[in-house]
């Protein structure tokens, strides 16, 4: 079964890309070459995502794809030693190199129209902490804070607005809604959210992510530690965020991916093999590394 | 089918008599010390009963403590001892989270082992090499240019002048707490880097990802985290503090009575046990320091007990 060798892909391994159209983008990936310290992880990957659609990440573990999505938000900064080169552009700035870009998304997530009244003052080290409040991230285990449920989904939103009471009250509530979370911890709001199952743990850290509001949410197979009627769960979420957010989500699950994405990227050792619409990708892969993968012949 | 079967010959034959035996070594282990801690307990409240006899309460509202005369109230070491031991804590708690929270957050990875390492050898020097150092070194120099211009430039009469009277020699209250606190300072920083070291990445990069400064993450996320561990560092620090000896008897300037002032001189209830107990001929004397030792083992047992205490209040 598992009898097919797997080289690593040489220079002319074929690989198929049907990009969405350019003016529809909202973040994307270029030429991305990704490094732990010397180690090369990413070698040369586009990832084009389409505004409001789920974009899903599959292929074997080790290939790149949480390291694509950690380059995303540049939560890999934390970690000296690692780096990326290439382009990662959200709205047309591209935030990997140039300062001036990172000010501009700033100065514009700061008067944007979401969420917004009165920006709290700059704040030390305020580019990338503000680029991260724009691009969410939800990670494969639930991570919620050691605070109450309702403080969990206030957080992210008090470090950037001033809000009263009531204004908060309406966008915890509205973001727990958002995250079909809200009819199951209502009369518990001021209970610590680590009492929650992993399940509701989970869409709580969703509610968490998306009450700021930000324009792309990254998940990083955040079904994997839930059972399956928690995913289900998870997944009509989903399906009902994208149409106010812009996905990409990564999974081993081919049958979630399936499911719930628009497009989906086949990555393998580093490298794109493949992306395009869901359905071409798994009902007539071109690549025959993508066929053999979604088929079951290996991974 | 048949491979599944256990037959009876194949069964391994068991010691039962080593199984016994085991449990009742575990047994008499937990015995033991339970019977170590009762004995202790007994023979304190035995040897310090003529103290409580004779003075009553006045052994602990009184500072009188004279051998001469065989009168023994304890007021000024107990007041000492948790005056030093709260002032090193005030002290060495901010420098120790600051110490934990750089080396875990801050400290470029290549160096912050070795200084991580460096922190636990600090916490492992024997206590009478700070002695020596804070009688020797830190004293003078904190007499010769802390205490002397405080004093001089103090008002007659102002709070100034009555918190910092005495004589400016540098064995004071103050120094002797200063020196617990650089002694329990990397012992506490060594157990809270440990605690932060146990917050997992994920639940960092979360807070990173919504947008978190460096500063937020640790303030609102991390310390909360390991809340639980961090009473539990005040909690070990404090009790190490209160019953340290040869360092604190070295610099605190063992006089008895109140201290009037931070510089003034003092004793603690183990400064004062250290230095007197060679020297107690009489019966009464001896009582008194026994009973002394019976109050510092209260003392603390209370931190302790606190801590369970809020502890158990801290459960998620």
């Amino acid at each position: 079964m598992n009898d097919v060798s797997i080289a690593a892909p040489t220079q002319a391994e074929e690989q198929y890309m049907v990009a969405p159209a350019r003016e529809n983008l909202v973040i994307e990936a270029r030429k991305l070459d990704f490094f732990y310290g010397k180690n090369q992880s990413l070698y040369g990957v586009d990832l084009p995502v389409e505004r409001n659609k789920i974009t899903a990440l599959i292929g074997p573990s080790g290939c790149g794809k949480s390291t694509l999505l950690r380059a995303l938000n540049r939560i890999y900064d934390l970690y000296p030693g690692q780096h990326a080169v290439g382009r990662i552009v959200l709205d047309g700035n591209d935030m990997l190199t140039d300062r001036k870009s990172l000010q501009r998304l700033r100065d514009r997530n700061s008067t944007g129209a979401t969420v917004d009244e009165e920006p709290q003052a700059s704040r030390a080290g305020s580019d990338l902490t503000q680029l991260r409040a724009r691009v969410g991230m939800v990670f494969q285990k639930p991570t919620p804070f050691p605070m109450s449920i309702y403080d969990n989904v206030a957080f992210g939103v008090k470090l950037y607005h001033r809000k009263s009471k009531s204004e908060m009250d309406a966008i915890v509530e509205r973001s727990l809604r958002r995250a079909a979370l809200w009819d199951e911890v209502k009369d518990k709001l001021n209970k610590s959210g680590l009492g929650l199952s992993g399940g509701q743990q989970q869409r709580l850290c969703v509610a968490r992510g998306i009450a700021v509001e930000p324009e792309v949410l990254l998940l990083d197979e955040p079904a994997s530690a839930l059972d399956p009627i928690s995913t289900a769960k998870l997944e009509e979420t989903l399906m009902e965020l994208k149409r106010d957010f812009t996905i990409v989500i990564v999974t081993h699950n081919l049958q979630q991916a399936a499911r719930i994405s628009d497009y989906t990227g086949f990555m393998f050792l580093g490298k794109m093999i493949e992306f395009g619409p869901t359905e071409d990708l798994f009902s007539n892969p071109r690549a025959q590394r993508t066929r053999d993968y979604v088929t079951g012949r290996f991974g | 089918m048949t491979a599944l079967a256990v037959s009876e010959t194949s069964i391994k034959p068991r010691n039962a008599w080593g199984e016994t035996l085991f449990r009742a070594a575990c047994f008499s282990a937990a015995t033991l010390l339970m019977a170590a801690l009762a004995g202790v307990v007994i023979s304190l409240v035995i040897g310090g009963w003529p103290a409580f006899k004779t003075f009553g309460f006045g052994f602990f509202t009184s500072s009188e403590w004279n051998p001469v005369t065989e009168v023994y109230g304890a007021a000024g070491p107990i007041v000492g001892t948790l005056i030093t031991a709260f002032l090193s804590l005030v002290v060495a708690l901010p420098l120790a989270l600051g110490v934990a929270v750089f080396l875990v957050e801050f400290c470029p990875k290549p160096i912050a082992n070795p200084i991580g390492v460096a922190v636990e050898l600090l916490a492992g020097i024997p206590s009478i090499v700070y002695g020596m150092w804070g009688l020797f070194v830190f004293a003078p120099w904190f007499a010769q240019h802390v205490q002397l211009p405080l004093v001089m430039n103090a008002e007659p009469g102002s709070w100034m002048d009555k918190l910092f009277s005495g004589v400016p020699n540098g064995a004071n209250i103050f120094t002797a707490s200063m020196i617990l606190a650089i002694m329990i300072l990397p012992y506490m920083s060594a157990v809270f880097r440990e605690l932060f070291m146990t917050v997992p990445a994920q639940v960092r990069e979360a807070a990173y990802g919504l947008g978190c400064t460096p500063f937020e993450v640790i303030r609102s996320i991390i310390v909360p985290y390991v809340s639980k561990g961090v009473i539990g560092v005040i909690m070990l620090g404090l009790g190490r503090a209160l019953g340290e000896t040869m360092a604190v008897t070295f610099i605190i300037g063992n006089a008895h009575g109140f201290p009037h002032s931070i510089f003034d001189s003092g004793s603690t209830i183990a400064s004062t046990i250290a230095n007197e107990f060679t020297e107690a001929t009489g019966e009464m004397h001896t009582a008194a320091l026994v009973a002394l030792g019976l109050v510092l083992f209260l003392i603390t047992f209370a931190v302790l007990a606190v801590a369970r205490l809020l502890l158990r209040g801290q459960k998620h």
